[in-house]
């Protein structure tokens, strides 16, 4: 069965940058505009693994992930941040988060972090 | 020093006063109630995430003792230790001298000295008096914990190499070394934690590992690492079991890393004392150049020699005074993405914004002052610049716009370029606000270029208040930029095509204080002429002379004319004649952003460096002067401003 991805991000251009690159492979994807959106489509549809960017309005990327790892221990989330967000990322991967990327990225370098997610197992 | 360590040092130091309380709130709750087990695990984590926190800050001394008292109150959690009044005693001891270290050593002191108490944690960690006779003291760890204090398994030293493309190489430093921390303890990195968070490590970094994990694990664990090229780990030499408590291999390993850390230890200093030394290298060059004049004078071979060591010693002193002022650009982009994002979203437009060469090293005078001048041309490049999502598409353009901030070094200069992707700016337009706010006059239409015109938008009062908007102001902002930048002894040069975008240029010292300058003389005075701005000096006779419109020009090179101006004239001596240069006169091209000039001087005294000395603000309004220097034989040289010097007089 083809794995499903959860991409969280403001940017409708960014989601659909990420959706172009996943779906290519045959992950199923599903989409979530802000944090708050991302917690509620996550016990929705439980997706193998959520991209998250990490400045998002309404509720940011951190926020998310903390109240996704809270409910759901396995959750595996990947970061996507931009240059000069390395506290954040730091804080992020404190949080749980499995791994990152950092905007702008190759596609190739986006697939290879989600399969490496995919394939680990996350921290409880 | 950087935004970002004293940003990453303030959350340490609350962070760890936070779980200092807690942790002390848990001892006295054990104290009441020894056989509550809750405050145990709150201890036990609260001196776990200290020692995590402390060794990714570099504060090794920090990190060893919360970590004797991790291991501590590990042997409590495993019910081999007794809680009473003498172990929260000492653990309470212990939390008094985590309060000290960690504000000894976060001021980078190594003064206060806690052996004792490390000694008494680690003899009652090992020496319990047992509840339960059958749990031996030996017990091993569980693996993939931090390790008990008795046996802390062997050390190595784990070479790491980043990917090539790496972009955030410490975040990926900091997990490779979290990772490492889960499977035992860190006793060291090299470079110092500290540079590895400031990315002061080229691909490669060393980390020094105390575990009971095969090197085999090790290897795997970090190699799963994202963007790690390859691990390497190598036994230290350190040999035999442990022989007693007191002294484990592995604490031996530590002691001898201690003398290796001091090697690259970093020290804390303030701005002022930097500044004051600066100072002083500058005088230091003044009365230098002074005694190469009495050694001309003397025409002493012993003095000159003496004084060619001295030049040679004085040089690299300055370079090295100046070196430990420069910080790199990153420091003060990193805010930016945040922002623009921020005001593209307050503004409804969609703005990518993209960074480079965030490695370039500017003076941090000059860094601290561009920041809120950068600031600023990225927000008229959002707000004036990039066009609503719409009216893009409605173009042709993508909907998304593009917001560029780059940084590159050109010779002794920094050039920052803020660029958009949006909707230009019009010369014509521009051209008729300008005269219509009375800042030129129609007229003067002929002889300006469309940079010159561009440049009417830094006129004090160019906005008028109909596009005022809150993000951009009245037109106090570009003026600002632009007498912000000159006084950095910069230029500000904007470059813009209607209907595709606008570049600002931004082109800076490297250093502030010491220039190399061209001496000339006018005649009657001597003036200093910033050697970054020289392109060429010429005999007069070798040039071409013509005459546009009324005025001089040299004929360049490649059939180009460039304005020529005598320097008598433009600084106003009494005697200066004007027209055509006398013969004897010399030409000093200069490229001042991208326009060249031409100025004839009576006399070339020679390259020297200066040290610049501000002109008290009564001269500072006369234009054409960027400073003063006192020159080897004690007369003082005004150092003349390019890019406002041909405009004297006028």
């Amino acid at each position: 069965m083809s794995k499903t991805i959860l991409v969280v991000d403001d940017a409708a251009f960014m989601r659909m940058m990420i959706r172009d690159i996943l779906s290519k492979e045959g992950y199923v994807i599903h989409e979530a505009v802000n944090g708050r959106d991302a917690i509620e489509k996550y016990t929705e549809v439980h997706p193998d693994l959520v991209t998250m960017d990490i400045t998002m309005p309404e509720m940011g990327g951190i926020e998310a992930l903390r109240a996704i790892r809270d409910k759901d221990p396995a959750a595996r989330v990947l970061m996507v941040s931009a240059m000069g967000q390395q506290k954040m990322i730091v804080e992020a991967l404190e949080s749980g988060a499995m791994d990152f990327l950092v905007k702008p990225f190759q596609p190739t370098k986006v697939l290879e972090t989600v399969k490496k997610c995919l394939q680990s197992m996350p921290r409880v | 020093m950087s935004d970002d360590m004293s940003a990453y040092k303030d959350v340490f130091l609350s962070e760890s006063a936070e779980y200092i309380q807690s942790i002390t709130d848990g001892l006295l709750a054990l104290e009441s109630d020894p056989h509550d087990l809750e405050p145990v695990e709150t201890v036990f984590r609260g001196a776990h995430s200290l020692k995590g926190m402390s060794a990714a800050m570099g504060y090794e001394r920090t990190a060893e003792l919360t970590h004797k008292m991790e291991s501590l109150m590990d042997t409590v959690r495993q019910r081999v230790q007794p809680v009473d009044s003498s172990l929260i005693d000492l653990m309470l001891r212990a939390v008094d001298a985590v309060k000290e270290l960690i504000a000894d050593e976060s001021e980078g002191g190594a003064a206060v000295d806690v052996a004792d108490v490390v000694e008494q944690l680690v003899a009652r960690a090992s020496a319990p008096t047992p509840r339960d006779p059958s749990a031996s003291v030996g017990q091993p760890a569980a693996p993939g914990r931090a390790a008990g204090a008795h046996d802390e398994g062997l050390a190595y030293v784990v070479t790491i190499e980043l990917a090539e493309e790496c972009v955030l190489k410490s975040v990926r430093a900091y997990m490779a070394i979290k990772r490492l921390g889960h499977m035992g303890t860190v006793v060291e990195t090299r470079p110092s934690a500290r540079e590895i968070e400031d990315e002061q490590f080229d691909r490669s970094f060393e980390v020094v590992l105390q575990t009971h994990e095969s090197p085999e694990a090790v290897e795997k664990a970090v190699g799963a690492v994202s963007e790690v090229e390859s691990v390497k780990v190598a036994e230290m030499e350190v040999s035999g079991s442990p022989a007693s408590a007191e002294e484990t291999p592995a604490q031996a390993s530590v002691r001898k890393a201690v003398p290796k850390l001091a090697e690259t230890q970093t020290v804390r200093i303030s701005i002022g004392h930097l500044d004051n030394m600066v100072n002083l290298v500058g005088e230091l060059v003044i009365i230098r150049s002074r005694l190469e004049r009495i050694a001309r004078d003397m025409a002493s071979s012993d003095l000159a020699e003496t004084l060619s060591a001295l030049e040679q010693v004085s040089g690299e002193l300055q370079h090295e005074v100046m070196q430990t002022r420069m910080v790199p650009v990153g420091n003060i982009f990193n805010r930016f993405p945040r922002m623009v994002r921020d005001l593209a979203r307050d503004l409804g437009k969609d703005v990518g914004f993209e960074m480079q060469g965030l490695d370039i090293e500017l003076d941090r005078t000059v860094l601290d002052e561009i920041g809120d001048p950068i600031v600023h041309l990225l927000r008229n490049a959002i707000d004036h610049g990039i066009e609503d999502p719409a009216t893009r598409e409605a173009s042709g353009k993508a909907p998304r716009g593009c917001v560029r901030l780059s940084a590159m070094r050109e010779r002794d200069q920094v050039r920052i370029v803020v660029s958009d992707d949006g909707k230009g700016m019009d010369a014509d337009t521009i051209f008729s606000k300008a005269v219509e706010r009375g800042i030129c006059t129609a007229d003067e239409r002929q002889g300006l270029s469309e940079s010159d015109i561009f440049m009417f938008t830094c006129a004090p009062g160019f906005s008028t208040a109909a596009s005022a908007t809150k993000v951009s102001g009245r037109g106090v902002g570009m003026d600002v930029v632009k007498g912000k930048i000159e006084y950095l002894g910069g230029t500000l040069t904007i470059r813009s095509t209607p209907g595709e975008g606008t570049e600002m240029w931004l082109t800076l010292p490297l250093t502030l204080a010491i220039i190399q300058a061209l001496l000339v003389s006018s005649g009657e005075q001597v003036f200093a002429l910033p050697l970054s701005a020289v392109s060429e000096v010429l005999d007069l006779s070798e040039v071409r002379i013509k005459t546009v419109d009324g005025n001089p020009v040299v004929v360049l090179r490649d059939g180009a004319v460039a304005p020529l101006d005598r320097l008598d004239v433009l600084v106003g001596e009494p005697d200066a004649e004007h027209g055509v240069p006398g013969a004897e006169d010399q030409v000093v091209l200069m490229e001042i952003g991208e326009d060249v000039r031409a100025l004839a001087v009576r006399e070339l005294l020679g390259r020297q460096e200066i040290v610049i000395k501000p002109l008290s603000p009564l001269f500072k309004t006369l234009g054409g002067l960027g400073g003063a220097t006192v020159l080897g034989d004690g007369r003082v040289a005004l150092i003349l401003d390019p890019r406002t010097l041909f405009t004297m007089g006028r």
